[in-house]
């Protein structure tokens, strides 16, 4: 009985010692962007906002990576979510078999794609091309990464949907399009937009692709945060940090919403 | 069960058919954009490196040649550096793989709120950038950092450790920065098992870790598997963590690619490096799998690969 009640224990002391694994680094980026010394010290000594203060008046340079940031995310978001939406309604409507199956896989195979191969890819085709540097460039680069995701969480909100009622619509002689839209999209619009907060916080924190795409005025926060690395452990790191995990929270919340932290653990 | 099951599907390609094979037509912009983005820059790397390249960096278009690959195949620092990322690869999806499984089974006996903190907090480490998750290492784990505060305030080293600037700091963070697919992987699966078989196993007498050693763990294969494969082919070509938190010495075929493509642009060879790389992971991966499956649990690798 003993020994059960000491196994006990170890387990959940190892269980709070992975907890803090996970959530200490987060922590650290957000305590260390408070800090009032140039040097990064964990836990700071002094507190202050001054660093925050210089990101928002007077760093031009990451608000030029912030701007990017947000353009190419707000540009991945739609152009995947159009294009993961209208797959995942397809491929619904497919009749199941091996021709789905494929298009399925194809969909989703950037996904084990290691990311540097995509990266070196994308990198000499887009050069080819005359785009790589370009904002269209991270868009693509991005939109292949998320199209994957969009297309899981609308597939599965897509198995929430009443089909009668789309039958019913069909019936009383609507169009295809006028079913989608008034009848289909109605049920499902929460997935979409959540698969859209999705496509934006992915596209906001990627950083491998982004660094082989962009080219010095169209650099994200997470490249120039890896440029500024490369020469001194620098407390503005910590700053962009902390509003990327801000802004990723703030877009995840409405995802939380629709699916529920459970789901989305098993659907991701 | 099974009839339930016919007529569910019957009832399910009666919808399929109402809603009418024209709006299958819906899928072609996304295959479309996976042609020629997905596929073409794939398609352009292979032929990539087999342009000869020449001596002021670029490269020759219309040529063929293998030289890239016999050049590289004979290169000893980046063969070395290719065994490197392997054993590098093997390592942090094996610490992964037990503690996310101890992680994901956890948070699945878990209850209620407790369970959501553990799940929330993997989604939000999956969802943080991989140059913010390595960057914040580096005050935990450097010389005059919290850790080494810590070790030398309380006796336990009278200097500070290298944990920085080596390959204890690459694991680290490749594996945090790995944990969370595992985790979700293996929950996936653990949701879909029958606590009851492990509570028979303790009234028939085995111990708590026993009983979850054999019946929950073989049953969680698929699982492992899954997180395991992307667990290693993601920390294999690793790129951030070996570069911030290692030195020279922990380079990996992904670091050298980099350099290639955007410091001596030599990318034939770089194009070389990355196919030589995916075909190596790929391969270790098939041979894993074909492991798990002459060997381990039966049926447990269907959906994967």
């Amino acid at each position: 009985m003993r020994r059960r009640q000491l196994g006990t224990g170890l387990f959940r002391a190892s269980i709070w010692l992975l907890l803090g694994f996970v959530l200490l680094p987060i922590v650290v980026v957000v305590a260390t962007s408070i800090s009032a010394t140039p040097d990064v010290v964990f836990p700071p000594e002094q507190l202050s906002v001054r660093y925050y203060r210089a990101f928002f008046l007077e760093e031009a340079k990451w608000q030029a990576a912030f701007l990017n940031s947000a353009i190419v995310a707000t540009g991945t978001a739609i152009l995947a979510t159009a294009l993961g939406t209208a797959g995942a309604y397809g491929t619904w409507t497919l009749s199941a078999g091996r021709f789905r199956k494929a298009i399925t896989t194809l969909l989703v195979l950037p996904l084990p794609t290691p990311l540097i191969v995509l990266a070196l890819a994308l990198s000499v085709y887009f050069a080819r091309l005359g785009i790589r540097g370009s904002y269209l460039a991270l868009i693509l680069g991005h939109t292949l990464v998320t199209v994957p995701f969009v297309f899981i969480v609308v597939r599965a909100v897509l198995t929430r949907v009443d089909w009668q009622t789309h039958e019913a619509a069909r019936d009383l002689g609507a169009t295809r399009w006028q079913t989608f839209r008034e009848v289909v999209f109605p049920q499902i619009r929460s997935g979409v937009i959540a698969a859209a907060f999705v496509a934006a916080i992915l596209s906001l924190h990627e950083f491998l692709i982004a660094l082989f795409l962009s080219d010095f005025g169209t650099r994200t926060l997470p490249v120039l945060e890896w440029t500024a690395l490369r020469n001194f452990v620098d407390p503005m790191v910590s700053v962009v940090s902390t509003l990327l995990i801000l802004a990723a929270l703030a877009l995840a919340v409405p995802v939380v919403v629709v699916f529920g932290v459970d789901r989305l653990a098993r659907l991701l | 069960m099974a009839q339930a099951r016919t007529r569910l599907a019957a009832a399910l390609s009666m919808a399929r058919d109402r809603v009418g094979t024209r709006t299958g037509l819906l899928v072609l912009p996304v295959v479309g954009f996976e042609l020629v983005v997905f596929a073409g820059a794939l398609g352009y790397l292979l032929r990539m490196s087999f342009y000869a390249s020449t001596p002021d960096g670029l490269y020759q278009p219309g040529t063929w040649t293998v030289t890239n690959y016999t050049q590289l195949l004979t290169d000893s620092y980046l063969q070395g550096r290719l065994l490197f990322s392997l054993q590098l690869g093997a390592v942090v999806t094996a610490i992964t793989l037990v503690v996310g499984f101890i992680y994901a089974y956890a948070a699945w006996r878990a209850s209620g709120r407790f369970r959501a903190v553990l799940l929330g907090a993997v989604l939000v480490e999956l969802l943080i950038s991989i140059v913010i998750k390595v960057y914040a290492w580096v005050p935990l784990l450097a010389p005059n950092g919290t850790f080494n505060s810590l070790l030398v305030g309380s006796g336990l080293a009278e200097s500070p450790v290298a944990l920085l600037g080596n390959g204890v700091g690459v694991v680290i963070g490749l594996v945090y920065s790995m944990l969370p697919y595992v985790v979700l992987a293996v929950y996936a699966v653990l949701t879909s098992l029958d606590w009851s078989h492990v509570e028979a196993a303790r009234d028939l007498g085995a111990s708590r870790p026993r009983s979850v050693l054999e019946v929950v763990v073989p049953q969680a294969v698929p699982g492992l598997l899954a997180g395991g494969i992307t667990a290693f082919s993601w920390s294999t070509v690793a790129f951030a963590a070996p570069s911030i938190l290692g030195s020279p010495s922990e380079r990996t075929v992904a670091s050298e690619a980099g350099r290639f493509v955007n410091t001596t642009f030599d990318w034939p060879r770089a194009a070389a490096l990355g196919i030589e790389a995916v075909v190596v992971v790929v391969l270790v991966i098939g041979l894993a799998v074909a492991l798990v499956r002459r060997f381990g649990p039966a049926d447990t690798t269907e959906g994967v690969l």
